[in-house]
This record gives C-alpha cells, structure tokens and sequence, in this order.
C-alpha cells in the first residue's frame, strides 16, 4: 500500500452532513446496506433491550428502583452470607447397602449471586484448563498433537439440554461412573450438585474456547519475541513469564470474557439439573427468567424482577464484550513480523514429563467428552435405568430409540421437530449470508460516519443473552396484530399468534457476528485493488460485489454461516420463550421436555450433535482451525 | 490537441494531510506523461483522481472538453495497471482480459477476437486458459496490460506497474509499454519514483513533491535544465559543492568554493557578492584531463571503482568535499592513476549549474 493509500485508511471519520449527503449520492448502493442493516438490528435488537431496561425500572405508570432494590434485599435474590457448611465434600448419607453417599454441591447464594459465583468459577476453572492445554500444545514437545488437536474441538459440539443427559449418564447418582465403577470398587457414590456442578459441566465445555485463543495467540507470536529474550539471557521459564505470556495477553482475555458471558447467560445447563430435581439449579439468573416470564398465565405483561435480572445480564454482558473489543485491537501488537524464517521453539521434555502430560490429556478429554460418550450411550439404551452388570449395559446396547424417531409411525412427532429445526435455521442461514456478506463488505471497505458504531451493532449479538432479548420481544411484540395472510400462514411478528417469524429474525440477529466477522476477515486478506481493477474497466458497485468480492471470499461466507447454521441448530433462550405451542416446536425445544423418553431424547440429541459435528468439521477445513472464525471473537 | 486537462485540483485526506496543492496539468492526445517523485509526493493520489478513486476536494478534471470530476470511476473509460498486478485470481487469463468486454457487451465472437490479438502482442499467445498464479511476475503484468488496453482506453493509467519486477523485466516491459502505447496512439499517465525508468519512457515529465509540481518538461529538458534544486538532485547523478559569491562579471560570477578554489559560473541573475550558493555538476561534467586553465580545482584520488564502460573516481578536496568523476580511459591510463594520487580536475563554466535558496540561478 503506498503512503497515500495508508493515509487514506488512517483518516479519522468527522461527522460532515454535507459529505454523508455527497456519499449517499455518489454510492446509493452503499448507503442502502448500511441503513437498511442499521435499522433491522434498531428495531430487532436495540428497542427490544431498551424495553427490557424500562420495564426494569417502569412499573405501572411511574419510574422507581423498588424493583431492583427489591431483588437485594430478599435472601431468595441476594444471599451472601448463606450457609457454606454444604460447600465441601460431605458425606451426608449411609445406603443399606453399605455405600457412603458423598454430596458435592456448594452453598446456595440465592439466584442472583449464585449465577455470579457460576460464571466466575466457570472462568477460573476454564481459564486454569485452557491455558494450561494451550501452553503444552503450542509450547512443548510431545507426539500426537494431531490427534489431540482434534478431540480438544468436540467440546464445541454439544447440543444444549442433551449435554446434560449425556452427563447424568456418565456421572449422575445412578450413572456409570457411580455404579461400575466407585459404587463397586470403593463402596462410594459421588453426587455433584448446585453450583459445584454446574461450574463443572460449564468447565469442561467451555475451557475449549480458552484453549483456542490462547494457542491461536501464542502461535501469531512472533517467534523473534522469544529468541531476543533468550538471545539476551533469559532462561525458559523466564521467556514463558515476561515474553510469551504477556504477549498472550489479547488471547487470554478475550477467551476469558467470552467464558465468562457464555457462563453468566447459559440456560440449557441450568434446566437440565433443574429437570432432574436439582433446586439449587432452579436458582439461577436465566432459569429464574425463562420460567418467571408473565405476571400471570392469561397476561403478556413481563415479571417486572425478570427484566431486573435480565437488565443485570445485559449489563455484564455488554461491559464483557467491550473489553473483549478492546484487547482484540491489542492482537496486531504481538504480530510484528510474519513469514519469517525459523521454527517456534519448544520445551524438550524427557519421559517423566511426557508421561504426565499424557496423563493429563487422557483425563482432560475423557471428563471433557463424559457427556458425548453418555449422551450416545444413553441413546442406545431402550431402559430407563441401567443394568446392574456393566456387561449388560455393553450387551443391550440397540438403535431402537434411532427407530422410533426416524422411521416408526411415533416419529410424526420426532419428524415435525426435525422438519422445524430444518426450516427455521436454514431460513436464517440464508438470510445471514445474505444481509452479513453485504454488511462485511460496507464494514471492510466504506468509510463513514458511525462506522465503529454499525460495527458494533453488527457484532454484538455475540454478547447478548439470549432470554433478555426473548423478554424483550414479548413486551415488543406481544400485542402485534396479523398483517396479511398468505394461504394459511399469518404474517405476524406476535410470537403467540405465530412465533415462526420472529423466531427466524432472533436466530439471524443472534448468529449474525460468526458470519458477519468471517466475511470481514476474508475481506482484510482480500487486496482492494481488485474491486478497483474492476470499477476501473467499467463494472458497477453490484457487478463488483456479485463477480469479484463474493467468489473471492466465497469460502469465509461459507465457513461462516456453518458456524451460524450450527448455532442457530441449538440455540436455546429465544427458542423456549417465543415458542409456545408444540406444533412449531424444534428439537431444541422438544429435548427440554424431559417427561417423554430420556432415550429417544437422547437419540435425537445425538442427531443434533452429528449434524453440528459435519458442520463444523467442515468449517474446520474450510478455515484451518482459525479460532476466531469457531468462538466468533 | 488537449486530450486531459487537470484544472487546480487539491485533494485533502480526511485527517487534514493536503496531498494535491493547485496541480494544474495538460496532457496531450497520444502523450506518455509521467508523474515523477519521490514515495509519498502525491503522485497516486493524483493518478487515483483521475481515475475517479480519489474525489478532488477542489478543481475539475477535463477529458476531451467534458468536465468528468463527479463521473464515477467506472464510467470514465480508462485503462489501469496496479503495482501489484491485481489479476482476480477466480478467472482464467480469458476472462481477466475479456472482464471490460463482458461489460462493454461486446458479442463473444468479437470478444474472443479481440482477446487473442491483444494477447499476441504482449506475447502471452496460448495463456489463455491459465489462471493468474499458473503464470510469472512479468506475465502477470503483461495481462494486467491487455486487460487495461483492450478496452480501448480513453486514458491508461499507470501505478508504477514495474516497480514489483526485476531490474531486466522493468527494461524489457517498460519498452513493451512505450511500443503498444504508441501503437495503439493511447494517452497515458505514468506514475513512477524511478527517474530512470520516467526518461526512457515518457513524452513528458512532471516532477512532484510535496503534493505540487515542480517541474514539467521532456525527460531531455528535466535532465539537462532543471528549474530547482529538488530537481536537479532527483534526477541524474551530481556532485554538490557550497560556495559564495564573491565577483558578479557581464556574462556571469566568480564564486569562491568552501575548498577556496574560484570557479568560473555563466550566470549572475539576481546574484549580489556575497550570497551563498549550492553548485551542481553531473558526475560526467567532471573532467581530469584539463584542456585549458579555468576551473581548476585539486584534489586526492580517495576511491577508484571500475564500472565497465568507464571508471569512476572518487576525489577528496582540500575541505573534505567529495567529487566524483566518470572518465572513460584505457587501459594504460587506468594503470598510471593510484588511489592518493594528487591530481588536478576541471569543470567548464557552463556546466555549472548554480542555486540559490533551491532555485536555479540562470
């Protein structure tokens, strides 16, 4: 890029009506991207979150914090000096058959702290996990990288809800772990509860997203940073603690952030342990909202102490994503020099070492993939219980629950959740691409007056929990009159008249950053000059963006809106709010009823997980294992 | 015949950088004009304007009598070459070229006509179904040629296209330019830093700096007769002495150099004794071998380099000013000079070009 062209890219935007009047004219094109984007995340993301905020703290008629001081001072909200006596490890039982029962499940905070506690724990433990893992595989030399590579990803692919069954399964009070193994062996049952769970399952979930920006981060170091620190002295573990740590810094944080968001706002972990009897997981942020939503069963009127804690969410959630937004811009720092010559260096490890390291893997990805090994087990199993002998387990193992979904005349049910689950994501797969290949266009290559603001409107929804949006699309549009019909489907956003619609407009809101921030990037590594060659020998805006833009980034499109179809599959919060009647029903909605079969349940989650599994593998490919395009940060 | 005008343009960056100041330009029909300067002078943003990239925030730009300054770019029917080629590397060589005619709908027949002619002559016959990373550098930017004249240009445009070849491609492809440009009688506007390539290439040159042009002449005129300072050491090779005035005569002045050698200059306007100048010879203006007794300044053989075709020497004055000389010798003269000699060098009167304040003194 010459000098004027860098010139040219550093300009500051200074808000100029009469230059945005001059732009609109010269590039309508443009301009109606921009505005048209703008105005459906106004109307279908910002007004919705302001509702919330204003229902809050607007309660018939007149504004008042009551609401919110309310929800402080109930020990059921806000509860810090809870009992902590159920904190520890305790053995709080003796079977007749002579099993010590032990219960591991943590104090009760009350639901708002408690969903605090969750997100930091979950963060702590992820973080610890995750860097560690990142640390040994982009730092230390041992064999089977590859491989473990590979099976550090499938915590990514986890359907909601079934994550859970699939980890009952495994280390429920009745399941494997309990009854082959500690029950037999040393006499014990283990029983994780409340909090203490939760944080676990989120864990071994979510430490994969620390994992992936923490190694992406420590491989863009260059590797010339570590070779003048040892060059002037330094020892290994000396460069680990002032060179590649610090550099590692961007990765750090915003894999933690990410957690910490994904951790305060996750609903699905919460209603399974609920579902199976938990009451401490009932006292959670998100499963207090999602089953507190009206002030009564015939009214649309939101439970003012929802939109409290939905206003808390929120709050977190977008405080976390600017940060997020702020060390991401510090990443370019780390990369001074690429395409050098030179290999990174590793740690030598001797065999002691590699025999931990081992260690550490075979458990960290058996207790990381527990719910996927449970979730197919408990899928082939026909019982609601297991069998006494682990043999009989292995021996009645069968695809029955496979059958009944797919192929025998119950599946009508199983078959119309599918066919909804099909429907309602393609529909806003397509309409993704679509609106967020031509806003990565305008955000990449326009210069214009709020642009970091449509940047930001475009790239949030990663941040927005899901049921404070749902909450504010029922106080939106819960009263939304029919506007026409075609045939016999009502063209409506009210979600209890007919919820498909604004069920699509959530999913493309919500999954819009994955493909939106791929296009981007495909965009950045797209040299400009190409557009211009075409503009120069006569191609309008749109032959440009049709001919030259899109073939050329076609991969990151499609590797993007993998990713947002994959999410969009098992998104959970708007999904359970707006739908309200079985017959537009989805899997995701029909796997949080736990009062039919947990097998067949199971064997549809397992579906889920494989459609997910092609899918991102498929990106994998695509993108070469480039994290930001999987975590979407 | 006038074929592009640029009328005052000045183009300000957002953040107050004023790239352009006042450039005013005639470019004739079928003329190779070159923007000449150094990184950063402001040259692509005024190649940019043309081409409409760029939205002059004053002036207009005039082609064949038609004010084109808010014709959008790819309207304005010009040819461009970027530095890096920018061949989309999604379509076949074929369909690179054959872009502008899609668009122009021309009939595939004509089109594919069309297409193998051009390709014939930038000597890339039977590429065409290749893509762009399946060829070279050079090939590359052969296309980008086709690609930009095919579409019979009102103007091509060039953005220092050879800057990403080597030194025997940038020879060979700078005279391919020239021979098709005028071939085809195109009008083109070249943007180069390599004052090498601007003399061999153009019909005329612009000196820029700093967003202004200095100078515009023949490549001849700019080398033999720069207007400023700026120019003078741009372009061509010179040696740099500092003196003062010390005798204004009818037909020039006697100026006293730092050494305290007295040169002989042929000019005098607006001099008074007393003023300080900065005097320029071109390395071939130096002589060794003193055919008469003016200007004579001695000196110490410091480097001897030999460059072939002829020998340079590097001299020592008695301050310490380097001059260097290019001689052509033979063999046996080569062998009778040392590195320490002493020994005496000329310039004539009237190769001494003198500034004063950066302006040339006539």
């Amino acid at each position: 890029m010459t000098d004027e062209r860098v010139a040219e890219k550093g300009k500051k935007n200074k808000f100029n009506f009469k230059q945005i009047q001059t732009n609109l004219k010269n590039d309508p094109l443009s301009w109606t991207i921009i505005i048209g984007i703008s105005l459906f995340f106004v109307i279908f993301l910002i007004v919705p979150l302001i509702f919330v905020l204003i229902n809050a703290i607007y309660y018939q008629g007149s504004f008042s914090m009551d609401a919110v001081s309310d929800v402080f001072n109930s020990k059921y909200f806000f509860d810090p000096s809870a009992s902590r006596s159920d904190y520890y490890f305790r053995k709080v039982a003796e079977e007749d058959t002579g099993t010590s029962v032990y219960f591991i499940r943590g104090p009760d905070f009350g639901v708002f702290l408690n969903t605090i506690v969750i997100g930091v724990f979950t963060t702590i433990v992820s973080l610890i996990l995750g860097l560690f893992t990142a640390f040994l595989m982009a730092k230390v030399e041992f064999n089977g990288k590859t491989i473990l590579s590979g099976l550090l990803l499938i915590p990514l692919v986890l359907p909601p809800f079934v994550g859970g069954i699939g980890f009952f399964a495994m280390a429920g009070p009745e399941g494997i772990l309990n009854i082959y193994l500690l029950e037999r062996y040393f006499g014990v049952k283990i029983i994780l509860e409340g909090i203490v769970a939760i944080v676990l399952v989120q864990s071994l979930h979510y430490f994969t997203l620390i994992y992936l920006n923490v190694y992406s981060s420590m491989m863009n170091t260059d590797p010339s940073m570590e070779e003048s620190a040892e060059n002037l002295g330094a020892s290994g573990k000396k460069v680990t603690k002032d060179i590649t740590l610090p550099l590692s810094m961007p990765g750090i944080a915003s894999g933690s952030i990410l957690v910490l968001i994904l951790a305060l706002e996750d609903l699905g972990t919460p209603i399974i342990f609920a579902g199976f009897g938990d009451e401490i997981a009932k006292k959670t942020m998100t499963f207090y909202i999602a089953n507190n939503l009206f002030t009564s069963d015939n009214s649309s009127e939101v439970v003012q102490t929802s939109a409290v804690l939905g206003g808390f969410l929120l709050i977190f959630a977008i405080l976390g994503f600017m940060l997020i937004r702020k060390y991401v811009s510090l990443k370019q720092y780390s990369m001074v020099s690429k395409g050098r010559a030179g290999e990174y260096k590793m740690f030598s490890t001797n065999l002691f070492q590699r025999i931990i390291i081992y260690i550490y893997f075979t458990l960290i990805i058996i207790f990381s993939t527990l719910p996927h090994i449970g979730l197919l087990l408990r899928s082939m199993l026909s019982s609601g219980s297991l069998p006494a002998e682990f043999s009989g387990m292995m021996g009645s193992l069968n695809l029955d629950n496979f059958r009944t979904i797919f192929l025998s005349s119950e599946a009508a049910g199983f078959g119309n959740f599918i066919k909804n689950t099909m429907v309602y994501s393609l529909i806003a797969t397509f309409v993704i691409i679509i609106l967020a290949t031509l806003a990565g266009y305008v955000a990449s290559r326009k210069k214009f007056y709020g642009q970091s603001v449509f940047d930001t409107l475009v790239t949030i929804p990663i941040a927005i929990p899901g049921v404070v949006l749902g909450i504010g699309y029922l106080r939106m549009f819960s009263s939304a009159k029919v506007l026409f019909t075609v045939g016999d489907f009502p063209v409506t956003l009210n979600p209890f008249i007919y919820p498909p619609i604004l069920l699509v407009i959530s999913y493309t809101i919500r999954k819009f950053p994955f493909t939106v921030r791929a296009v981007y990037a495909g965009l950045q590594q797209t040299s400009e000059v190409l557009e211009e060659a075409a503009i120069n020998v006569g191609a309008s805006k749109s032959m440009v963006l049709r001919q030259i833009v899109v073939p050329l980034i076609a991969m990151n499109i499609i590797a993007g809106s993998l990713v947002s179809l994959v999410y969009t599959m098992s998104e959970v919060s708007t999904t359970l709010i707006l739908i309200n009647d079985t017959k537009y029903g989805n899997i995701v909605w029909k796997l949080q009823d736990l009062s039919g079969s947990i097998g067949e349940l199971a064997a549809v989650g397992a579906f889920l997980m494989l459609l997910q599994a092609i899918s991102l593998l498929a990106t994998n490919l695509l993108l070469r294992n480039r994290a930001d395009a999987m975590t979407g940060i | 015949m006038t074929k592009l005008r640029l009328d005052n343009i000045n183009l300000f960056y957002d953040n107050d950088f004023h790239a352009v100041k006042n450039v005013s330009l005639d470019i004739q029909e079928s003329e190779i004009l070159t923007l000449l300067g150094p990184s950063g002078c402001g040259k692509t943003s005024i190649l940019r304007t043309i081409a409409g990239f760029n939205k002059p925030s004053s002036g207009s730009i005039i082609l064949n009598g038609d004010d084109i300054t808010e014709l959008p770019a790819q309207k304005r029917n010009m040819g461009m070459i970027f530095q890096n080629y920018a061949l989309w590397p999604h379509m076949k060589i074929k369909d690179n070229i054959g872009y502008g005619l899609k668009i122009r709908k021309m009939p595939k027949e004509d089109m594919d006509k069309k297409i193998s002619g051009i390709l014939k002559q930038v000597k890339l016959a039977d590429q065409e179904e290749k893509f762009p990373t399946q060829l070279s550098g050079g090939q590359q930017q052969r296309v980008a040629l086709a690609r930009a004249v095919v579409i019979e240009p009102t103007v091509l445009l060039c953005d220092e296209p050879l800057s990403n070849l080597d030194y025997k491609l940038r020879v060979e492809l700078r005279i391919e330019i020239r021979d098709i440009a005028k071939k085809l009688g195109i009008t083109v506007v070249y943007v180069t830093h390599d004052q090498t390539e601007a003399l061999a290439i153009s019909d005329r040159i612009a000196v820029i700096n700093e967003g202004v042009i200095i100078q515009i002449g023949t490549p001849l005129e700019i080398y033999n007769n720069p207007n400023s300072l700026f120019v003078a050491t741009f372009i061509g090779e010179n040696n740099t002495m500092h003196g003062i005035v010390r005798e204004i005569t009818e037909t020039g002045s006697v100026i006293e150099l730092s050494s305290g050698e007295r040169l002989n200059a042929e000019v005098n306007e607006d001099l008074v004794k007393g003023d300080e100048v900065v005097l320029l010879t071109r390395y071939d203006s130096v002589s060794l071998y003193p055919e008469n007794t003016v200007n004579l300044i001695k000196g110490q053989i410091k480097h001897k380099s030999f460059m072939g075709a002829f020998i340079q020497l590097e001299v020592t004055l008695g301050d310490g000013t380097s001059l260097i000389t290019n001689e052509s010798v033979n063999i046996e003269e080569l062998d009778t000079m040392h590195e320490g000699d002493k020994i005496t060098a000329t310039i004539k009167p009237e190769q001494l070009l003198v500034f004063k304040d950066g302006i040339r003194v006539r």
